[in-house]
């Protein structure tokens, strides 16, 4: 291993919070280095296409909250410290992905898909000990062939159990936030979806007065600390990579907004009952 | 800025989204159902296809599979039979099993729902499949998960466009919503004998997509639209009978 590890980033859109969290945090961290970063432009019309077709109107209904009011929403989650709240005080709020590497000195690239293979040459090019992910859709092979020990995706799902979208709420509709738990689970990405190997867990709990608002923005902080601590065992030789077994989780899809309706009541039960413990789960 | 940038455009910006959502609302499904319901009766399904209910004819078609589907629609009507003795009650499942499961090595899980479309007429051979489910061997039972989620995936990723059906046993005339009904029938099926709920919020969405088809089904031969609705009414009306089962605390009314 070199003496700093490198890393890079690829960035879903250049005004996400996390990857400028991301990257402010490899760059501060002793031992670790932005080697570069990927950012997807926003207007792309086949991403468009393909998101629209996969989220419908919750994409708009989440573009409008993300980029029209940058987060800041008024509802019952504003007291909790997501993504927003965590840039805003690393002063990262004002700044894009690129205006931030620049800033920092980091070599960018930015492409409308990160399977251009201008974005594949670029991360090869960094010659990368990891690639973090942020978001930006599904990895071809030619990408996650030159991402070093593989690319780290926080995913808020236990897995193996819960692969796929919506994996905050099917635990909940199904009645398992009590045996499988609630939480990120860091792990590095291969061709299927959600099945690479496990890096760590980061646990999230129910409290009392959730609402599925508060509860997902405190996944945010968790995928975080989840990213950051993967890098760090990389750093320090004790990452440990848990394969999944393909039959051990299920993959699951898009829920029906009556689906989701079911699990925001079982969700205010749930909160209204008790706080729910985290299961004890290795956090390394 | 932003806090008044949401105030002001905020309940505009969420009447237009709520305009273009995908779902159905529940009204909108029961004012269906109550004008179906109204219509004269239909019955269920089509008459299975004649054949030799002692000895379905098409189980020896096995080494005729191909990535084409050349035989088809002969496994169609093969299954159909397997599947109507079932429903009427005088094929006993484990026979049901023993016959079906001569079929599946010419009929791989992978050849079900490819890019290019799905097999014209194996819904009801799904069915046949899930209602042997508890009969039936392990092979015959890894089979059926094997392609109810194959179907789930295909239909979670094409979405509305779900089910597209290639030329080959494809019956000529034939209404490509009648066989989507008979595979959201089986989706009810595998939630039923799984206890899934993957398949239920597939369910309901697919009935929301019939929702809209049949209410746009200008052109349809009558008969085949009359079956479709009395299909689409049965699907409907199993689907709330599980969110029932599932969700009696959560749903309103509750």
């Amino acid at each position: 291993m070199r003496e700093r590890v490198r890393i890079v980033v690829l960035s879903p859109v250049e005004s996400s919070p996390f990857s400028k969290l991301a990257i402010q945090l490899v760059h501060d961290e002793p031992g670790l280095e932005v080697a570069g970063v990927v950012v997807r432009t926003i207007l792309n019309p086949a991403r468009l296409r393909s998101e629209l077709k996969r989220d419908g109107v919750r994409l708009v209904r989440k573009a409008w909250k993300k980029l029209v009011l940058g987060g800041d929403v008024q509802d019952s989650s504003r007291d909790e410290q997501g993504f927003f709240e965590l840039a805003a005080r690393r002063n990262l709020h004002g700044v894009s992905v690129s205006g931030l590497a620049k800033r920092l000195g980091l070599p960018v690239v930015k492409v409308a898909d990160h399977n251009d293979p201008r974005a594949v040459a670029f991360v090869e090019s960094c010659r990368p000990d990891a690639v973090a992910f942020t978001g930006g859709g599904i990895l071809r092979k030619p990408l996650l062939a030159v991402a070093g020990r593989g690319v780290f995706n926080t995913h808020m799902g236990i897995l193996p159990a819960y692969r796929g979208n919506d994996v905050v709420e099917w635990p909940i509709v199904e009645d398992r936030v009590g045996s499988v738990g609630l939480g990120v689970s860091v792990h590095t990405m291969a061709t299927g979806v959600d099945t690479g190997p496990i890096a760590n867990f980061q646990p999230v709990a129910v409290q009392p007065g959730d609402s599925m608002e508060r509860l997902r923005k405190r996944f945010e902080p968790a995928m975080v600390r989840g990213l950051v601590q993967a890098l760090r065992d990389l750093r320090d030789g004790r990452l440990s990579l848990t394969p999944q077994a393909i039959a051990d989780g299920r993959q699951y899809f898009v829920m029906h907004p009556r689906f989701y309706e079911i699990a925001r009541r079982k969700l205010a039960r749930l909160a209204a009952d008790q706080a729910v413990p985290a299961p004890a789960r290795d956090s390394r | 800025m932003r806090g008044l940038l949401q105030r002001a455009l905020g309940p505009t910006v969420e009447s237009i989204l709520r305009r273009f959502e995908q779902s159905v609302g529940l009204e909108e499904h029961a004012a269906l159902c109550a004008r179906i319901e109204a219509e004269p009766p239909v019955a269920d399904e089509e008459p299975a296809p004649a054949g030799d209910d002692a000895a379905p004819a098409g189980f020896d078609l096995a080494e005729g599979w191909d990535e084409d589907g050349a035989a088809v629609a002969a496994l169609a009507a093969a299954a159909a039979r397997v599947h109507e003795r079932l429903r009427r009650g005088d094929l006993d499942p484990a026979a049901g099993d023993r016959l079906l499961a001569d079929v599946l090595p010419g009929l791989p899980p992978r050849l079900w729902f490819r890019q290019r479309g799905a097999l014209f007429g194996t819904a009801r051979l799904l069915r046949a499949l899930l209602a042997v489910a508890d009969a039936s061997e392990a092979r015959t039972r890894d089979y059926t998960r094997d392609v109810c989620d194959r179907l789930l995936r295909h239909l979670e990723v094409r979405r509305d466009g779900w089910l597209p059906f290639r030329p080959a046993g494809r019956p000529a005339g034939a209404w490509d919503e009648l066989e989507r009904l008979r595979f959201t029938h089986a989706l009810l099926d595998a939630c039923e004998r799984f206890g899934d709920l993957r398949y239920l919020n597939a369910v309901l969405k697919a009935n929301d997509w019939h929702h809209r088809s049949l209410r746009r089904a200008g052109g349809v031969d009558p008969q085949q639209l009359a079956l479709a609705r009395r299909l689409y009414l049965q699907s409907f009306r199993r689907q709330e009978a599980q969110m029932r089962r599932h969700f009696a605390r959560e749903l309103p009314g509750a």
